[in-house]
């Protein structure tokens, strides 16, 4: 691997050689550092990336799997009022946290919804 | 900690706290995307235990594209507005022992109805079919989440530092020479 990642890879540099060879360790560790920090700055561009993808992606799939919630056989307790939220993408709805955490968690509140909240609160 | 890098080392402690502030932030949208892989995917590929579809399959009751082949489309329809018309949503629970007319005439005791609806899982309008594109753009996150999540705790983990295990007497010169440079510009 031609990037290298910390100071591991180069185990098998001599750091405590003779004085002659100090110059070239010296300009070892030099690339080694800023080959860590270009990594380091990969990684903070990559981060900002998934940070904007975060909710959008989250709100969108939870949307898509509210569905498959919705349908599956032993959600009886699942009401007209509560698949509207679902369908509304409730867990977007600050105005419906208020609401939950008022006491009407069991009107509007189902354990997808939380799941779901969660994630998009995580991901903010 | 901040005395070992102040002594020599290539990265000092704002540097230092700004990767450990930065592993803590790609935490997050780490767990996200772990969340999604393990939660939510399952859900994509149509891979839940209590689908109704799965539940049919496995009594091997017909399912909308089998009734097609073996009955026509007509007799379908007339057995599904049937099962419709008896069955009752969950919303308007009846009190048992009751009866009901139904939209077609028929009056139905809600014990029969009941012991139906136990008897037979509720059939959704059309099947969710998994979404392929939306498993591609979670892998995707979840291997951009995950990679910036763990590059930095590498090298938090592991600076380039003094404290690595290396020759004390190396990493000084390479930061004198980062200070004399620092002092020419």
């Amino acid at each position: 691997m031609s990037q290298t990642l910390t100071l591991t890879s180069l185990s098998d540099v001599n750091f405590d050689g003779p004085r002659t060879y100090r110059w070239l360790t010296h300009s070892v560790v030099r690339s080694v550092y800023t080959k860590n920090e270009d990594w380091l700055q990969a990684a903070q561009v990559i981060r900002s990336i998934a940070a904007v993808l975060t909710i959008p992606l989250t709100s969108a799939v939870c949307s898509r799997t509210a569905v498959a919630f919705a349908q599956q056989y032993t959600r009886r307790d699942l009401t007209l009022r509560k698949t509207l939220v679902l369908a509304d993408r409730g867990w977007t709805d600050p105005l419906l946290y208020y609401k939950m955490l008022a006491g009407d968690f069991k009107k509007y509140g189902t354990r997808f919804l939380v799941g779901a909240s969660l994630l998009n609160i995580l991901g903010e | 900690m901040g005395k070992a890098h102040s002594k020599g080392g290539l990265i000092d402690d704002s540097s230092d706290y700004h990767r450990r502030s930065f592993v803590l932030s790609s935490c997050s949208s780490s767990l996200v995307a772990i969340s999604l892989l393990l939660h939510e995917l399952p859900l994509l590929t149509g891979d839940f235990c209590h689908s109704p579809y799965k539940a049919m399959e496995l009594q091997d009751l017909p399912l909308k594209s089998e009734a097609a082949d073996t009955k026509s489309q007509t007799e379908y329809t007339n057995s599904r507005l049937h099962e419709t018309s008896t069955r009752i949503h969950p919303v308007q629970s009846p009190r048992c022992g009751t009866t009901k007319q139904t939209a077609a005439g028929n009056i139905i005791s809600m014990d029969h109805g009941e012991a139906q609806e136990k008897e037979q899982p509720r059939m959704p309008a059309f099947k969710n079919r998994p979404a392929r594109y939306m498993i591609l753009l979670v892998l995707l996150y979840d291997i951009l989440a995950i990679f910036a999540w763990v590059i930095p705790c590498i090298l938090t983990k592991r600076p380039v530092t003094t404290t690595n295990g290396y020759s004390n007497e190396i990493l000084p010169n390479v930061a004198d020479s980062h200070a004399n440079e620092s002092l020419r510009c």
